[in-house]
Parts: C-alpha cells; structure tokens; sequence
C-alpha cells in the first residue's frame, strides 16, 4: 500500500489516513506501508500507526513500514517508538 | 498562532524587556547579585520555553548568553562594561529571533551572521574548559555538576493534540537540560484502528532524565503544556515513587513495562493489588488529583455565595445605601478571600487578556448604556417603579463600565523604562553624559494613550539630549556640572495626565526659531508672538534650528507629527525654556479615550457634550447681560478678564429658539475660555464614538455620542477649542 496522496503524516490528515488503514485491514491480509511519499510526521500521526500496527498483529496479519525517510525516522526515534512500530534500525 | 503560542511570545517580550533595564541599571550602577540574577532568569527563562516549542536558534542562541551569566553569577567571570553592551545586543538579536517566529519568517544569512558572530563574542568571555565541553555534539548541553536522575511519567489529557503543542520537541529539549537516559512509549491504551479517536491521545511516557535540576525546574520545561497533560516526577532512585506512580495510573500494564524497561527492578515492585496506601497517603494523592477541581468548585461557591450576599442587601437597604453595602460587602468578601487563599495568591493575582476582548467589552457596555438611556427616555414617570429600576440599573451600569475601563489603565513607567536604553545609547553615540531621571511610574493611563503617546515621548527625548544638553566639556565651560541630566515625569493633574521632559541643557533659542520660522514662511515678519508661541513653532513641519543633520535628530520632520498624534489623542503641549538653563515640555492627555463623565447642552438645533473634568463652573446671562454683550468677546467675571468664543458663530449654528444664553467656563491646562452656549441639560455618561475620517479635520469636535433619544451629540474638544479662541 502506497500512501499515494499524502506527504505527510500528522494531525491533519490522520482523519483521512484513519479511513485508508480500515479499509486496508479488511482488503489485505499483509500489508506493506510504503512510506517513500511520507516527509514528515508527528505524535498523533506516530499514534496512528501504532494503533494501525497493534490492530493488524491482533488480527494475525502481517504490516510492515518501508521507505521510511531519514526526517520520518528521526520524529519517531525521538519519541522512542521505531521498535514498536517494526523498524529495524 | 495557538494561545500557547501567544503566550510564550508575550512572555518573551516581558523577560527580553526585564533583561534589557537590569542591563541598563547595570550600565549605570554596576553589576549586582540582583541584576545579575534577573538576567540570567531571563535568558534561562527564554531558553526554556523556547525549547519546549522547538525553537532551537534561541535556544542555541539563549544557551551561550546563559552559561557566561552563570560563570558571572558564580564569581569565575567579572562583568566589564564592553560585555553590557555585547549583551544588550544578544538582547536585540533575541528579539529579532522571536519576531521571526510571530512573522513566521525563516531567519535570513545575515541575520545568522550577526547570531553567530555574538555567540563567539560571547564564548570569548567564558572560561575555556566550558567552551571545549561545550563543542562536543550530543553531550548535556549544560554541564551537570550534581544531576539528578528523574523519572518523569507523562498521560495527557484529551485536547492535547489538538492545543498544537509537540511532546517530541520537549523531549529534544530534555536533551538540552540534560541527557534523556531512557523514553519509554506506553502504548498499551491504544485502542485499535476502528477504535480510535486519531485527534484524542492515547499515547504516554516514561522518561528518565540526567540533569542538574530541581524538581520544580524539571516541571517548569512543562510550564506551557501544564494544563493538558498529567505529569508524575520523582527521583529515580526512589523505589517507594514507583509503588507509588503504579498505583495512581491504575494501569494494569504499567509495572511489567517498567520492568521490561528496566526503570526498576522486579524485586522492588510491589504488586499494584498489595499496595494499601495509609489514610494520609490516600488523602495527599486524591489531594493531589483533585486539587484543580477543589479550587474551581470553591471559586464557584464563593460566586455564589457572592451573588446570593449581593441579592439580600439588595432587598433589604434603599438605593444609596445599596451601592455603599455593596461595596463594603465586596470588600470583606474580598478580604475574606484573600485571608483564605492566602498560598495561592500569587497565581490567581494576576490575569491575561487580550486588550482586543476589553475593547469588545466596552463596545458592547457603551451599546447598553445607550438602549438604557433610550428606555429612561421612554418612561415617562422615572419616579415609577421601572422609572427607579432602571435609574437604579443606569448606575450599576457606571460602575460596570468604570470596572471595564479600569482594565484598560495601565501604569505608564513599564513604557518609561523602555526608554532607558535609548537615552543611554542615543547620549553614548554622541558622546554626551546624561543623567536619565524617571518619576511617577506608577502613574496610570489608558493602554491605548499609553502606546499611542510612546513614540513621541521618544522623538522629544532624542531632541532634548541631541540639541538639549550639551557635551561635557561645553557644559563645564558654563559653569555646569558635566553631567546633564533629562527628567521624565508623569502625574495626575485635574483629570488630566501630564507627562514632562526637563533637561538642564541650553535652552530654546527664541531669535533663532522665529528667524527660521519668517525664513520659511510660516511666520509673517511682523508679528506679535509670545514666547511660549515662538517655541511651539518647533512643531512646524520643517523648522529645524539644528546646526547640524545627525542621525538622532535635526531634519525638522518628526515634530509636526508629534504634536499631530498628542492632539489626536485629545491632549495638549506646551514648552517653557530658559536660554542657558533647559527646557521643560509638558504634554497633557486625557485619562482615557472610551468613556467620559460629559455634561450636555444645546446650541442652536445640534447638541455637545463637554468633557466635565474640563468644565471649571456655568453661568445664566440674563436678557440685560446679553444684550450688554453686544458681539464683545470678553466679559467680566468677578473683576477677572474671561476670553469669550461663541460657539454659534464658530460652528454656524442656527440662532436659538429660546431665549437662555449661558457661559460655560472651561480650561485645559492654565488656560481659560468661556463658551458661550443656548441650553444646558446636564451630566451624561459619555461613550466616545470616532466620527470616522471625513470629518476627521473638524476643528474642535474630538467625537460624538449616541444619546438615549437616538440623537447624535457632538464631543468638544476643549484644548483646541482654546487654541482656536487663541488663535482669534
């Protein structure tokens, strides 16, 4: 899944991004999130995928984060939550 | 821009203003522990919340200025005056930063230059072991001498998100006080991606920091975010805190992950269902929680208590004794009060508001008075019960509006002080010795006068150092002290406000401006002015009897405008000078620009209103005195000289239809008129209205009023009344 339309990933657009993910879950059974579109990102939206990842490892799939740009990674080290998300880094 | 936002700005602005007069006060009395201690609360301060917003050029920027003030507030570095001047302009280069942020504006190449530049400046001054420490990268940026490892457990509360505040950009500044030893995201109460409110936080955090800090100086970096989200701070090698902090979050998941964090030991966690806490330990921790509800429901009560105090005086006394009761009443609630909060009164003394919402405030009022007005003109018997409520309500409203208007009053030496350092560099650059003397600080005036006045205070300030007070060695040769010295003075007078700008300089050459003045042409060769008039011809626009142009002063332009923005603001100036000795300027203004007390009365088909502080007395001519008058324009009042201005030939008023002719006697200053006028009808709360710019060159008329009839009355301005009277 690519995040086509959005450049970024915070308190904005997790409404519309909320909608794209429930969906997702119930089309998918793995779910790749290409994140190469994805410049920047905050709290909210870092909440967003960690709630997205919890759901799709409860659900016994399998969602996995790639192309996450360096910008990206550094929010999400800074609120220490790359390893919660899946990140190898 | 988020109230948060504003609020740092503001706050900026009042720690970068305290900064710069505890330099200024250093400038001129040397450094002291107090002025030294200011500043560097100021910088820390700045600092701080700069880093909770993320802004990391002050932050950089603050952090520089803060160390060489703690070396200096530690003794291992000594204040020079070169280091008052750099840091007055590290002062300067803050404000820039900060105005950036409010323009959101990216910060130019030079702009970065000249921030670089101070900070090796200021590097220059500190001891070099802190400099080298300093330069490595990811280290505490303050050096920890005692740190402390403190856990902080931080939940928000539901608008978090929404208040556009970031958690990351706080924990990018944990690692400017110190270093972030472990952040530990709970996730855990998120709900699933159905579930899920995406703008309500879920999320929260425990976090271990190394810093030299106190625990009050750990929940200052939250000092924006306070209000919405629910913090828990404690020394880490506390393990009775952890017990503690597992039982108040009363989430079940919370001690495995603090455990699988390794924040604590297996061992030394009780199990959350074991811990029974003493009656005293309940009692702090509800305490604790409650503490913000307890206060908001006892000021509810007291509102209540208040209001139901209020209605039984209100049946039990007459009317005069009601407005006396009440505000006795007022009184001892207050006192009891204050006796009752007295911990807290430090955070509920004082409140910030936008002035915009108190402008609001007084439009509406002004709306109120004038339908209530509109009713007690519909009444027809105002000795009828409604006839007496709504007297009764038409004071009430008076003091709701003067309550409203006293908002508005502010103390005019917060902008006096600002002026400090204009006068020291303006008089430094010209290498003139000024001793700046400031008086009646706590003078109040209209927020409005206040910021409208500024700007020429300054001009006249500039004037009287550059052309004023003569250098040094000048002033020696006079036989005067070397040192010259400018007065700044406020005070109540009549009211009025009158400010004063004295120096002890040359003086006003009077041959010299009237020279200039015929040379130019706004003055006829042969004309009959006094002194005082020969000075104000320095208001002309283009008369400058400057010897030379300088940077400060001299070109002529600036002084028309001064007289412009005072006499728009109602007020007067007037100047005395004595050659050799000094001048003295006095500007008077009006208390505030809103609402005034007015007194009504008619001239031909058209009402006015006349301020009432202006107002010295009212006299009734009789037919024989009219008659007597005869066009003259003066008249004879108990054996004094009383300069007459008819105000239906100034204004082309159609001739009364009754037969009345009063005088009414007012003054602005020292002078005297007497407006000779058809009827009075009275006191009237005035609420002043702009009659908008196309009327905004009509001499003599400052505004108008909406009458409880519906009828517009037109405002005097009584100072240019006078000097159009002068003026013949």
């Amino acid at each position: 899944m690519i995040l086509d339309n959005l450049t970024a990933l915070t308190i904005y657009e997790v409404e519309t991004l909320q909608d794209i993910f429930i969906l997702a879950l119930k089309e998918q059974e793995n779910i790749l999130l290409d994140m190469a579109k994805i410049d920047k990102i905050d709290i909210v939206g870092i909440q967003l995928l960690l709630s997205m990842v919890s759901t799709v490892k409860a659900s016994q799939k399998t969602i996995k984060l790639i192309n996450v740009k360096d910008t990206v990674l550094q929010q999400i080290k800074i609120s220490n939550t790359q390893i919660a998300l899946g990140l190898d880094v | 821009m988020t109230e948060e936002l504003e609020i740092f700005l503001e706050d900026c602005d009042d720690q970068l203003q305290m900064m710069e007069d505890a330099l200024v006060d250093m400038q001129s009395n040397g450094a002291s522990e107090s002025t030294i201690g200011t500043i560097f609360r100021a910088v820390h301060t700045i600092k701080g919340s700069a880093g909770m917003f993320g802004f990391d050029d002050i932050v950089t920027f603050a952090h520089t200025g803060e160390n060489l003030f703690d070396s200096i507030r530690q003794g291992d570095v000594g204040v020079c005056e070169e280091m008052i001047s750099l840091f007055l302009l590290c002062k300067d280069h803050m404000e820039v930063l900060i105005n950036l942020l409010t323009e959101d504006k990216e910060l130019s190449a030079a702009q970065k230059e000249v921030g670089h530049n101070l900070i090796q400046r200021l590097e220059g001054y500190l001891p070099r072991a802190q400099i080298k420490e300093e330069n490595i990268e990811d280290i505490p940026s303050t050096i920890v001498i005692e740190a402390a490892k403190w856990h902080i457990s931080i939940r928000f509360h539901k608008d978090f998100f929404t208040t556009g505040m970031s958690i990351n950009s706080v924990f990018k500044f944990f690692n400017k006080v110190g270093k972030v030893l472990k952040i530990q995201p709970i996730i855990y109460n998120i709900p699933s991606i159905e579930d899920i409110n995406p703008l309500h936080p879920y999320i929260g955090f425990e976090v271990c920091l190394l810093a030299d800090l106190s625990k009050s100086e750990v929940e200052d970096i939250f000092e924006f975010i306070q209000e919405d989200v629910d913090l828990y701070i404690f020394l880490c090698d506390d393990s009775d805190e952890y017990n503690t902090l597992v039982s108040i979050r009363k989430e079940p998941e919370l001690k495995n992950e603090l455990i699988n964090a390794k924040f604590i030991d297996e061992d030394t966690l009780i199990e959350p269902e074991l811990i029974i806490p003493t009656v005293e330990e309940k009692e702090e921790i509800v305490l604790n929680q409650k503490e913000e509800e307890i206060v908001l429901n006892q000021k509810e009560e007291e509102i209540v208590l208040n209001q139901k105090e209020e209605e039984i005086v209100l049946n039990q006394k007459e009317e005069e004794e009601i407005v006396l009761n009440q505000k006795e009443e007022e009184e001892i609630v207050l006192n009891k009060k204050e006796e009752s909060s007295e911990p807290k009164k430090k955070a509920v003394s004082s409140l910030r508001v936008d002035s915009s919402k108190i402008d609001i405030l007084i439009n509406y009022m002004s709306e109120i008075s004038i339908t209530n007005s509109r009713i007690l003109t519909l009444i027809d018997d105002e000795g009828s019960e409604i006839g007496e409520t709504v007297i009764h309500m038409k004071q009430l409203l008076e003091f709701v509006s003067d309550g409203i208007m006293d908002m508005r009053m502010v103390k005019v030496g917060d902008s006096f002080n600002k002026f400090r350092r204009i006068v020291s560099d303006t008089a430094k650059k010209i290498g003139k010795d000024v001793d700046f003397v400031i008086s009646g600080e706590d003078t109040e005036l209209d927020k409005t006068v206040v910021e409208r006045i500024s700007d020429p205070l300054l001009h006249m300030l500039r004037n009287s150092i550059d052309h004023g007070v003569e250098l040094p060695e000048d002033r020696v040769a006079c036989g005067k002290p070397a040192q010259g010295r400018v007065d700044l003075r406020a005070y109540q007078d009549s009211g009025t406000i009158v400010i004063e700008i004295e120096d002890n300089g040359k003086g006003l050459d009077r041959d010299r401006i009237l020279a200039k003045a015929i040379e130019n042409g706004s003055v006829k060769k042969n004309n009959n002015l006094s002194d005082s008039e020969i000075y104000k011809l320095i208001f002309s626009a283009g008369l400058s009897t400057a010897e030379t142009v300088s940077a400060i002063s001299g070109r002529g332009v600036g002084m028309d405008v001064v007289k412009r923005n005072i006499e728009d603001l109602r007020g007067s100036v007037e100047i005395e000078s004595t050659i050799g000795q000094g001048s003295k300027i006095t500007i008077r203004l009006p208390l505030t620009l809103a609402v005034i007390d007015g007194f009504l009365l008619q001239v031909g088909d058209t009402k006015y209103i006349i301020p009432l502080e202006n107002i010295k007395e009212c006299i009734e001519l009789t037919t024989i005195e009219q008659e007597s008058l005869n066009g003259n324009e003066f008249i004879n009042v108990r054996g004094e000289v009383l300069p007459l201005l008819d105000i239906r030939l100034l204004l082309g008023e159609n001739k009364s239809i009754t037969e009345r002719q009063n005088i009414v006697i007012v003054y602005f200053g020292k002078k005297i008129v007497g407006l000779l006028v058809d009827e009075l009808l009275g006191e009237h709360q005035t609420v002043i209205k702009s009659l908008g710019i196309v009327f905004d060159q009509l001499s003599g008329i400052s505004g108008a009023s909406v009458l409880g009839s519906g009828e517009i009355a037109l405002i005097f301005d009584v100072a240019r009344l006078i000097e159009l009277r002068n003026e013949g």
